[in-house]
């Protein structure tokens, strides 16, 4: 049995999730080996542990020498390597000034900062005051701080492909944000498809790679950014000059590795076009799709040579209209491939989008004991065989913010996949739809719609056209949104608040 | 009685396949009614279960007792009758999560007559534009894609659904559907147009074409459109255009065509339900065609209108959100008014008879909101003087 088995973990401040291939029971013990990998490189690579490498150095500050571990040692080297070729376009010093622009941890600005106040941090900038040797490394300038959030998350994933591997795991794809690496190809398909996202258009797409034993990672300034007098400054930031780097809107590099993929696509975005094509083709395999912004706003695309064709555009124009409609024909005539339905949002989005102010998600399953389940049955109003759900804890701190349910509920015939964000008392945050899988009726997303759950309670009637008026022609999957909704809550009830009234503590269902 | 038979060894073969698909989901544990939880309904389908079939149908069964004067009509006509209107099954197959096929039969009138109601294929692309084709329902008005009985209170559709707006409407093509904006969503098909020889002065519901080669003539094609916006929860405003040929090679026909537009509303809140209609229709080379029609001596007066127009407004209560009860009682009422000779070809005489007045009240219980019993009565008058009234009852579900 070739079963698709998927997880997801909040690990290095992002959600990496795993997707494989293969008999179940290997694909579980891939996957627990991958995420135990990148909770090891988490540890190695992480600059806010008091104990490690990277925060001994950087308390350092100036002058000796330190010596390191072989690992970190060598994805240093690694990094230096990038840098240099890059003209120190790429630099994993820069986080001062990353901070000093407001993408930091804390402190968001809309104003940029004083040419002073950045003349006097790029003195303390540059991978160039770095020494590497035998094992050792040695800042030369004082208040220098390495930061490896970069390329960090990249090779965690290599990492974890090269636990996949030992573990006999030939089809699989793991992805961290913006990176992803494809092993091998899903059953029967050529790659792993991947969409890429128009740099200025929320749900537009520029194009679709698929991706065979490669990494692709994306740098856009659509990602975080301010706007301040018309121009958009955004977390990219050129370490040469200071400020966020310009004319770039968005940079997609394949490549053989994902460290490879995440440190170029940074330092093309920095380059720019010329350099940034020129820079690409110093490393074998790695192939780009450069998004130029004009001064007039007018987006241009470029690929270099090997780039798999894609369809790009930058305007809906007519001609796009017709290309579109005429792919669409085509496409009735091709093989088609088994692929996701209409993604809405990612989990991680949803969550974020549920529980703003939180600053991490626990997963936390839910395995309903035989009592638990005749419970929420009895609460949800129907029978369901299902015990083992999947919710979250969403944590400022230590305090519990709010609660996320994942259900699927089928609307006419096929599931609707919802998250439903709960506040610690019981009361609906919001619903969102993650993927939506029939041709009608995915107009509840509307959110019109689903605010009306806002505020619900297990004890509100939560019935159609009682409490809850239906989005008129989606009347199945507005009772599958409502029923969504009432099993969340009852599950909720079940196992949460019944603790947390025991305990007196909804704070930490774990303790 | 071939039709019949034909239609008994469907219904055998079809109710089969639901029967093996049954067993099928029963094996892989997919079976819904679990121990627990005796008493209660099954959730729809099971979460997590992702079954590529699926089955679905609706049924109406019609008591009518029409009591009708100044007609004419033979008076075994007038005797009350019990129709099992429409058994419909339909069927959903999911070959991958973009390609999906959906098709309905109907057996209408107790299995005596057998319909395709639809056949397509649905490909999925984005939310913005995705593709259809096959034998489709034509996106006209809001009943003709949505014609379930249990989603109007009324036993019989309303008359201008039925006169103005041929429902149930299907023809082949293919064409676009999507939602590009938040709340508005879209269907344009390329599609068959009608056939001008089956008109008569009751309008154009005679002309829509069975998909069977010895009957059907696919010479004239042309587009239907459907934009919708629902972005209030309740709230749905609507318009449709359709036009195309429809001489379909008849000689002397060749210049008619039917365009047919309209524009509906209805807004529920707080157990109000109100909505209104207009829909209207043209059709060119009327006079052309009512000579071709006259030619059959049983119709030797009959004129084919140039201009249809009906319109309703309704309104219904449902009185559950009073009596927070999970069963729902819906008083409800309708003014229809329908012309389907609002205009008549040049040298042609107008019938009176074909400016009718509707008023249909009754009262509809849902034990479930997929099952209903409805009751009521419609009555109605004509201008040439006739009118009269028709009890009605309905046992209506859908699954």
């Amino acid at each position: 049995m070739n079963e698709c088995y998927r997880r997801i973990r909040y690990l290095m401040g992002s959600f990496f999730e795993v997707t494989a291939y293969g008999e179940k029971e290997s694909c579980a013990k891939g996957v627990i080996a991958a995420f135990t990998e990148i909770a090891r490189v988490e540890r190695l690579l992480s600059v806010y542990r008091p104990q490690s490498d990277l925060a001994r150095l950087n308390a350092y500050r100036k002058g000796g020498t330190l010596s390191v571990d072989p690992e970190l040692f060598e994805v240093l080297a690694q990094s230096i390597l990038y840098s240099e070729k890059s003209g120190w376009a790429f630099d994993p010093t820069a986080a001062p000034l990353i901070r000093l622009w407001g993408f930091g941890p804390g402190g968001e600005r809309s104003i940029p900062p004083e040419k002073e106040e950045i003349a006097a941090l790029l003195d303390r900038i540059g991978f160039q005051h770095v020494r590497l040797a035998s094992g050792q490394i040695e800042l030369l300038k004082e208040g220098m701080e390495i930061n490896l959030g970069g390329i960090g998350k990249g090779y965690a994933i290599d990492r974890a492909v090269e636990k996949l591997r030992e573990q006999g795991i030939t089809q699989a794809m793991i992805s961290c944000g913006s990176t992803i690496y494809a092993l091998g190809a899903p059953p029967d398909q050529k790659g792993w498809r991947i969409d890429l996202q128009h740099p200025r258009r929320e749900e537009g797409r520029i194009g679709t790679v698929y991706l065979c034993n490669q990494a692709l990672s994306t740098s856009g300034d659509y990602e975080k950014y301010f706007i301040f007098e018309g121009r958009r400054f955004s977390h990219l930031i050129d370490p040469r000059t200071g400020c966020p780097a310009e004319g770039i809107a968005g940079v997609s590099v394949i490549a053989s590795t994902a460290m490879e993929a995440d440190a170029l696509s940074t330092a093309v975005f920095v380059l720019g076009k010329p350099a940034g094509q020129v820079f690409l083709k110093r490393f074998p395999g790695a192939e780009g799709l450069i998004v130029e912004e004009e001064r007039d706003k007018e987006l241009s695309f470029h690929r270099t040579e090997g780039w798999e064709r894609s369809p790009a555009g930058p305007s809906f124009s007519r001609r796009r209209f017709l290309a579109l409609a005429s792919m669409a024909m085509i496409a009735l005539f091709l093989p088609i491939q088994a692929e996701a339905a209409v993604v809405y949002l990612t989990e991680e989005e949803a969550l974020r989008k549920m529980m703003p102010e939180a600053d991490r998600f626990d997963p936390h399953p839910v395995d309903l004991s035989a009592d638990q389940l005749a419970e929420a049955q009895k609460l949800a109003g129907r029978a369901f065989r299902e015990d083992d759900y999947r919710f979250w804890v969403g944590r400022k701190g230590e305090e519990a913010v709010g609660y996320a349910a994942l259900l699927e509920v089928v609307g006419k015939e096929r599931p609707i996949t919802f998250l439903i964000g709960i506040r610690p008392d019981g009361e609906i945050r919001g619903v969102e739809v993650l993927v939506y899988r029939e041709s009608r009726g995915s107009e509840i997303r509307n959110p019109r719609f689903m605010a009306q759950f806002v505020k619900k309670k297990i004890d509100n009637p939560l019935r159609l056209g009682d409490d809850v008026e239906s989005i008129s022609g989606a009347t199945l999957s507005s009772r599958a949104a409502t029923y969504a909704v009432r099993k969340a809550l009852a599950i909720f009830e079940v196992v949460f608040k019944k603790r947390a009234d025991r305990h007196e503590a909804v704070g930490s269902p774990f303790h | 009685m071939k039709r019949g038979f034909i239609a008994l060894v469907q219904g055998v073969l079809l109710s089969l396949i639901i029967f093996s698909g049954t067993e099928v989901s029963a094996e892989t544990g997919r079976e819904t009614h679990g121990q627990e939880g005796e008493g209660l309904p099954a959730e729809p389908g099971e979460a997590g279960s992702d079954p590529k079939i699926s089955f679905h149908g609706y049924g109406e069964f019609h008591y009518n007792n029409p009591v009708v004067e100044g007609t004419g009509l033979p008076d075994e006509d007038l005797l009350p009758t019990l129709d099992f209107h429409r058994l419909v099954l339909g069927w959903s197959y999911y070959y991958n999560d973009r390609l999906s096929l959906h098709a309905e039969i109907d057996y209408e009138h107790a299995a005596q007559e057998l319909e395709l109601e639809f056949a397509y294929i649905d490909y999925l692309i984005t939310d913005a534009i995705n593709v259809r084709a096959g034998s489709m329902l034509m996106p006209v008005g809001p009943l003709n894609e949505f014609h379930e009985p249990t989603l109007f209170y009324s036993v019989e559709r309303p008359y201008v659904q039925r006169t103005i707006i041929p429902t149930t409407w299907s023809s082949g093509g293919f064409g676009f559907f999507g939602q590009p904006l938040q709340g508005v969503s879209y269907r344009i098909y390329f599609v068959e147009g009608l056939d001008a020889t089956g008109f008569s002065e009751n309008g154009i519901r005679g002309g829509r074409q069975v998909l069977f080669e010895d009957e059907n003539h696919a010479v004239n094609f042309g587009g239907v459109g459907r934009i919708e916006y629902t972005g209030l929860p309740g709230f749905v405003v609507g318009a449709s255009l359709f036009s195309a040929g429809a001489g379909q090679g008849t000689p002397g026909l060749g210049n008619a065509r039917v365009t047919l537009w309209d524009a509906d509303l209805r807004y529920r809140i707080r157990g109000f339900d109100v909505g209104a209609l207009y829909a209207q229709s043209r059709v060119r080379g009327a006079g052309e065609i009512s000579d071709l029609i006259r030619l059959d001596p049983d119709r030797a007066e009959e004129t084919v209108g140039s201009e249809q127009i009906g319109w309703y407004v309704e309104g219904a209560y449902h009185l559950a959100s009073l009596t927070q009860s999970q069963y729902d009682w819906v008083p409800f009422i309708r003014y229809e008014r329908i012309d389907t000779q609002a205009s008549v070809p040049s040298g042609f005489v107008k019938n009176p008879a074909t400016d009718l007045k509707v008023i249909t009240y009754g009262l509809a219980f849902y034990p479930h909101p997929d099952v209903a019993v409805k009751v009521d009565r419609e009555r109605w008058d004509d201008e040439a003087g006739g009118d009269g009234n028709r009890t009605n009852a309905a046992l209506a579900f859908m699954f």
